[in-house]
């Protein structure tokens, strides 16, 4: 049997619940990563420009462009950023694709999710559960910080990405882990960020924003 | 040191040298931060110059990856250690990556100064 593991707020079953979703599908080893990059970027800018149209706004108020706005380019750095992380660390030898989703959720607020599925091998499957250890339990202006020293000492320094989403972004990240092949080892790894936006004191569209 | 560019597939970097400014335009999301060689040269060679005072106008860039937010801290805290200059990061509350990571960067790093302006 499988061993899964889950980490941090991870939530299973997500195509369930949905509202509405988009689920995008790459096998990364089909054309080189560099020819690929760009790809990113595009995929990040889609996701974001089509989600808004699903948002809960009243667009004839324009307090609700700026919030729109910060909703979409959120998303864009976040998708992005999955993406990238995605492409870089992926086990091409496992032919597994890449999937990518987005999906909303309404729970007293708006919850956007995304997230992200790729192979690993065993050795960043180490270096993933090192460091989900350490976001998830070091304090996380202290980890931003010593994460950015690092990058000046010219170390890689992984995961700026993740550590911006969650104290610049305050996202929710959680992760699960699913071994599915011991020799040689392979194991899917879903990353899951978290977006929510309260229901406030604004009605929009019969909503409170 | 003479004005400078560097022009990207989707972004474009000015260098003025009158007013020691870096300008940032358009999005930057290179492959890792090797692949922000030029800006990292452009951006050593003026430290080189001991000027004591670096602007990043960064309003007009309105989308950067991580790898990107590394090389900015990365020339933050260069400067940090070299104690003789500082850095004025001039952006846009209009732009939201600027309004949620300049904020933090600037709390991590109180020796940089954040002007927020009106994008031009």
């Amino acid at each position: 049997m499988n061993q899964i593991d889950t980490f941090g707020e991870f939530i299973d079953n997500l195509v369930e619940d949905y509202c509405e979703f988009l689920v995008l599908g790459f096998s990364p080893s089909s054309i080189p990563i560099q020819r690929r990059w760009k790809n990113n970027g595009l995929s990040a800018n889609f996701v974001a420009d089509y989600l808004v149209t699903f948002l809960p706004f009243d667009r004839s108020k324009t307090e609700n462009h700026r919030i729109e706005r910060k909703i979409k380019e959120s998303v864009n750095y976040i998708a992005n950023e999955l993406l990238e992380n995605a492409m870089k660390f992926n086990d091409m030898k496992s032919n597994c694709p890449i999937k990518f989703g987005v999906h909303t959720l309404e729970d007293n607020g708006l919850i956007i999710v995304l997230n992200v599925q790729n192979s690993v091998d065993a050795s960043h499957y180490q270096k993933l559960r090192g460091f989900i250890d350490d976001i998830l339990t070091i304090e996380p202006d202290d980890f931003y910080m010593q994460q950015l020293e690092r990058s000046v000492e010219g170390d890689t320094a992984p995961g700026i990405g993740l550590i911006s989403m969650k104290n610049d972004y305050a996202a929710k990240l959680g992760w699960k882990l699913e071994t599915i092949q011991q020799d040689p080892f392979v194991a899917m790894a879903t990353t899951m960020v978290q977006l929510e936006y309260k229901y406030g004191e604004r009605e929009v569209e019969g909503r409170r924003f | 040191m003479d004005s400078k560019q560097i022009q990207g597939e989707s972004y474009l970097i000015s260098y003025d040298p009158a007013t020691v400014t870096v300008n940032c335009q358009g999005t930057m999301r290179n492959m890792g931060m090797q692949a922000y060689g030029p800006l990292e040269d452009l951006l050593t060679e003026i430290m080189g110059e001991e000027p004591s005072q670096i602007t990043l106008d960064l309003r007009g860039l309105k989308l950067l990856n991580s790898a990107g937010i590394r090389v900015l801290s990365k020339f933050i805290i260069q400067v940090r250690n070299r104690k003789t200059m500082r850095v004025v990061l001039k952006g846009s509350k209009e732009v939201t990556w600027q309004e949620s990571s300049l904020t933090n960067l600037k709390r991590l790093m109180p020796m940089a100064l954040l002007e927020w302006e009106e994008e031009r």
